[in-house]
Formats: structure tokens, sequence, C-alpha cells
């Protein structure tokens, strides 16, 4: 139990849908979501085939514990090969779609080929089928959800899609889902856009079950309780995400102006305590906080615009409230790009959910466009006459819904950071790994961020390890390949269960395991756990060795590891790339090149 | 000897009353460590925290070692994680 037991598989092509049973024997060595999606993925297509070719698949994949009464149980994954980098690509998100999915019966939804012409699929448990998305092609994701929900008459369907940005397969477009929650990462929305494929709209009303139901409610209920009596959770409802931005200005890893600078002079203007001020016309940025299903931390922000900004005095449209600042959004269209207008990037973020993009990536394309913009390699006749200046506040809000419609400049910006650098000549200003946009984390400041950005399967991200603890210890290399290592492997554990990650600053590895044991057939042990998150880790790097990436994939921009940081606690230090990563091939069990040997292989059943 | 604190973040919330930029001036001894700047404070013993003295890092194993001077800024700041 925990799992539905049940695949539901999309032909997009030939319009064919059949539902099939879950392979038992890979849930078993994959867990789900994460794991498991990547497993079917890896068997169900070419790795080296182009992201946007038909013959990618894209895949929809729930955890044993999504839609459970285990809190964050909300989470779902969209795996795939990326638009945006070309290696494997796994995006999770939270909301209420992901529960919704597994209500309707199903573990994973695999897409394979290209509709005809624009479709989106409706799942109502059973009652599977490839609709015309003609009228809704086009059209934001507020608008596709809005219309499905009205035209089907059901308030309560769940809906994920993409808008115009995925449509033209704008390299970071995302799967948006429940209007404000994305699959954000790597271009898992470009690649729905590719097969043409507008939104999923689903409802289930089949439940889900647990192997051991009493042995459940107990561990949820001391689970619940360690979560509401955490400091960890209460500073992430008062303040959430960004709490960060402060943190990481006064340590000198907040990386500004496109990685020039560590420490950005506007912070104050845009942090947790400048979304709850109160202006002297009243107005006030944040206005609740929101949990996403199943959730008790409830971090996500819900802001809204002084109806007097430049932005948005003239267009009522935008007076609601939305989607507010998460710390990534805040560095990305922030410090990255040099503007302290809090209300441009309350904005800006609200077109990147409207029109389904990842705002790390857009802001890190945006802050490498400006700097070579004030380079001059990028002029005004570039730009549609845009003053593409770091600090700009206008050009970031123009820049956004210009890409967002895939008007003018924008269809540059949606190219990605990697391939405009390389277009304008310039590649080593791409702030990237692997193409896909860095965290809001230095790795100067943060030595062992650094590894894991490197050696991440799907390019830079801060979400798949965490060596938080060493890297504020210690600001040299040392030391940090074994829990670089490690923390990979234990999050593509916890991935893999439908919980969120934001439950691990309380919760500890055997909180998840006990979880994961009531839930699931089999003894799952924390050491079980732990193998089958480095078995994920070693099958991703098998797919993406398979994509025809390499070990020199596994690297950081110039900058950050031959311009020192000019100012914080890591002043005068580059990051120390070349002697950790050695080290890290031998932890892991791969040769010189960063291919696994074969005895790790073996060891791991692969 | 007076010493400048800074408290980022949620961390705020341990300083007295009337503070701005999140930045406290208290007396101290001379020859007080950053440990006993931290009970000073009142924070909690088992706080997880960055402390800073003119931005170098003092590892948490040298706390009880590292005597502050009256020129020293010092920010303590909260465990990093991801988000």
């Amino acid at each position: 139990m925990g799992w539905q037991r049940k695949v539901l598989r999309v032909n997009l092509t030939e319009g064919n849908v059949q539902v099939e049973p879950l392979n038992m024997e890979w849930a078993q060595q994959y867990l789900g979501e994460r794991g498991l999606g990547s497993k079917y993925l890896y068997e169900n297509m070419d790795p080296s085939v182009d992201a946007l070719d038909p013959a990618n698949v894209l895949i929809f994949a729930t955890g044993p514990l999504t839609g459970t009464m285990a809190s964050t149980s909300g989470r779902y994954a969209v795996i795939t090969k990326g638009a945006l980098t070309d290696a494997i690509a796994c995006s999770n998100s939270g909301g209420k779609f992901g529960a919704e999915l597994k209500y309707a019966g199903y573990d994973i939804l695999i897409l394979e080929g290209r509709a005809p012409e624009p479709s989106y699929l409706k799942i109502y448990d059973d009652n599977v089928e490839i609709v015309s998305a003609e009228a809704i092609w086009g059209k934001s994701v507020w608008e596709t959800e809005d219309y499905l929900k009205s035209h089907h008459q059901d308030p309560l369907m769940k809906v994920a899609s993409i808008g115009v940005a995925g449509e033209n397969c704008v390299r970071f477009a995302c799967v948006v889902n429940d209007l404000h929650r994305a699959a954000g990462r790597s271009g898992v929305g470009a690649v729905m856009g590719s097969k043409n494929l507008k939104a999923i709209a689903v409802r289930g009303t089949v439940g889900v079950s647990v192997d051991d139901p009493k042995t459940f409610m107990q561990v949820v209920k001391d689970t619940h309780a360690k979560l509401a009596g955490s400091d960890d959770v209460k500073e992430l409802a008062a303040y959430g995400t960004n709490a960060m931005i402060d943190m990481m200005q006064e340590f000198g890893g907040l990386p500004t102006r496109n990685f020039r600078d560590v420490q950005f002079e506007g912070v104050d203007k845009i942090n947790p305590s400048a979304m709850t001020h109160v202006h002297e016309n009243g107005h006030k940025n944040l206005l609740a906080n929101k949990a996403c299903f199943g959730c008790t931390i409830a971090c996500g922000r819900i802001s809204h615009i002084d109806k007097d900004h430049f932005t948005i005095s003239n267009r009522p449209e935008y007076w609601h409230a939305s989607g507010g600042l998460e710390y990534e959004t805040a560095f990305a269209f922030g410090p990255d790009c040099g503007i302290d207008d809090i209300d441009a990037l309350t904005f800006a973020g609200f077109l990147m959910n409207e029109h389904g993009m990842d705002p790390i990536s857009f802001g890190g394309t945006l802050a490498a466009a400006m700097e070579l913009y004030e380079m001059g390699v990028i002029t005004d006749e570039d730009t549609d006459g845009v003053a593409l200046n770091f600090g700009n506040a206008e050009a970031l809000t123009v820049m956004a819904e210009k890409t967002g419609k895939f008007e003018g400049f924008g269809q540059i910006l949606g190219l990605g950071s990697r391939r405009l650098c390389e277009k304008y000549g310039h590649p080593g200003l791409s702030m990237t790994v692997k193409g896909q946009e860095f965290a809001g984390y230095d790795s100067r400041a943060l030595q062992g961020m650094g590894l894991g950005y490197a050696t991440g399967n799907r390019g830079a991200c801060h979400m798949k390890h965490d060596v938080f603890g060493p890297d504020m210890e210690d600001q040299s290399g040392a030391g940090k390949a074994v829990p670089c290592k490690k923390s990979q492997d234990k999050i593509s554990a916890i991935d893999s269960t439908g919980l969120c990650w934001f439950t691990s600053g309380t919760w500890k590895i055997t909180d998840y395991q006990a979880q994961v044991d009531a839930a699931c057939e089999g003894d799952w042990s924390v050491e079980r756990l732990f193998e089958t998150g480095e078995r994920i880790w070693n099958l991703e790097r098998q797919f993406n060795l398979a994509a025809g990436l390499s070990k020199a994939d596994d690297s950081l921009p110039e900058r950050l590891l031959k311009e020192p940081a000019k100012s914080g606690t890591a002043k005068g230090k580059v990051n120390e790339l070349d002697r950790m990563l050695p080290e890290y091939y031998d932890v892991r069990g791969w040769d010189a090149d960063g291919v696994p040997t074969q005895e790790t292989l073996e060891r791991l059943g692969l | 000897m007076q010493l400048t604190v800074k408290l980022v973040g949620p961390l705020s919330r341990f300083l007295p009353p009337g503070c701005s930029n999140n930045e406290t001036r208290l007396d101290a001894a001379d020859g007080t460590n950053v440990s006993g700047l931290m009970k000073l404070l009142n924070l909690p013993e088992d706080l997880k925290c960055i402390v800073s003295i003119n931005d170098e890092i003092v590892p948490i194993g040298e706390r009880q070692s590292r005597s502050l001077s009256s020129s020293d800024y010092v920010k303590i700041i909260p465990p990093l994680k991801g988000g």
C-alpha cells in the first residue's frame, strides 16, 4: 500500500490512453516520485534524444505518502529530459494537484509523443480523455485554470498547466499548478509545450490507503507534534523563505549583479521586514501566508502590490492578491539584477506564475543580459529600446512580460543565460551549471554548496544537497565531499516519498523512515532509505552520461573559481572545486572521469 | 568595554526593545569571550547560529577561547538552509 499500483500511460501522438500495473519491483527499489519517476524515464526513452523531440518522455509522479494524512504530503514531481539543461530534470511542486492525481488512482502519469493539435488531458478517476485545447492555447496559466474549472463546471478540479512561455518552449518554462505553485526548474514546461499539451485537469475520488494504518496514524501524530513545536517551522511561517535574504547578506553569500558582488546594498528594501512594513498610504506588501495540501508549516506568501505603483496603476487586473516573494524570487529579481523595488519584484513574481516561468532562471538570465548590456555587447537595438542597466526595475517587469508572452527581446531571454551568453560571444558570463542558473547562494562563501551545484544531476540547484552545516563552520573545501554525497542520497530518498523538504529543519531521517515504513509494504529502514537515495542518484547520473554529459559538465563558471569574493566572510576566497571534486568522485565510487564503477553499479543493483 | 552586536533576521527577537538596524550596544567585562557574549544576550544555550567577528567566522569550538575587544563588530546569524 501507499502506492496506488497503477500507471497511466498516454501516447499523445496516437491518442492512446492505457492503464498498466505499477512495477512493484521498481517501487521497492526506487520508492516513488523522483526515484520511481526517474526509473520509468530511464526505461522508457533514449536519453540522447533532443529534449524538445516527441521522443522525450514527460512523467508526473506522486510518492507513496502523497495524499496521505502525513504533513506536507502534497508533493509530486515532473521528470523528463530538461529543455534548459539537456540533462535529467526532476522538478517537484506542492499545492493540491499531486494529491488529486493520487486520488484519481495513479502513482505515475507517463506522457509520450506529441499531440497533433493543442490538447489538454482530463482525468476523472478512470475516465481519461485527450481534449482539444483550441479555446485555451495562447492563454495564460491563470486564464487556463479559470477556463477549465468553468467549462467543466467543477471548482474542485485541480489543474497543472503551461502558459504562452511553455507553448513557445521558453527554455525555463515551468508547469504551474493551483495558480501559483510550480514544478519550476529545468524547463519541464517547455517539454510539455513541445508535446502540444496545455494542461492536465484532474479530479480523483478513490482515496489512498497505507500498509499499517494504526502505526501510520500514530507516527503521523508524532511527526505533526514535532512540527507544531518547532522553532524552525515558526520562523518559516512567520518570515517565509525570504528570511534567508538577511542571513545571506550578512554572511556575504548573496549573489549580486550577476555574481560580481556577494552583498547587496538594497537588501533592507526587499527583506521580510519590508514585506510587512506599513506605508504612509496604509499599504503593506504581505497579506497572509498559505499552505499546500496537508501542510502544517505554511511557508507560502500571499501578497499584493501598491495600486499606485507604476507596474499596475493602470492595470486593475493585477490589484488582487497572489503568490508573494519567496527567497529565490527575491534574490533573482533583487540582488542579482541590482533591483530594490519590492513592488516591482512582487509584480515580476506574479508574471512568472501567470505565464509559467522559473523566476530563478529568468532572473539569472536577465542579470547576464544586464551585464552584457552594460558592457555594450547588447544594445538598445537588441532590447526593443529598454535600458537593461542593473537596478532598472522597469526593465525587470517589462522583460518578464515580454518573455512570458514570447515577444521581442523576451524571445532571446527565453533561451536561458547559457544560450544567451553563447549567442553574444561571452559564455563565461552565464552563471549556470549544465545550463541551469544558480540559486541565491554564492559558492565562494559556501564551498560545499559549490560542490553540490557542480555535481547536481539537474544542474545548479540548492535543493538536492545540504552542506549548510559544514559550510557555516569552515569556508574551505576541506571535508565537503562526504556530507555533500550523503545529503544528496538522503534528499533523493526524501524527494521520493511525496513529502516536502522544508520539514527537514525539524524532522530527522528517522521521522521520514517511520512514515514510509508504516505506509509502504516492505521493511524500510534508515539504511535502506540511504541506499535507495544513492541508487536514485546513480541512476540519474547514468541517464546524464547516456545523454552525452561528462566530467566537463561538473564545473562552475570561471567567475566563481577565479574572481575572489569582494566582501563578507569569504572576502578574498574563490571556490575550491578542483580540490573537492576528485574526493567527491572517490566517495561516490566513481572513476576519475566521474563514471560509476562496475562495482558501484552492481552494489546498487544498477 | 562596549560591544556592537547585530542579531540577524529572526534572531532579532532576542534584542532589547528600541533597537534599530537589528543592532544593540552593550557593556561587557574586558576579556569577555563569544560564549560569554551569547549569555549576556540571553540567547538559548542550544541555539544553532553562526557567529562572525568583523566578518570572520568563529568556529563553534573556538567560542570559549575567542575574546572580544571593544572595536569588534559581532554578527550572530541563524543557520543557513535552502529556501
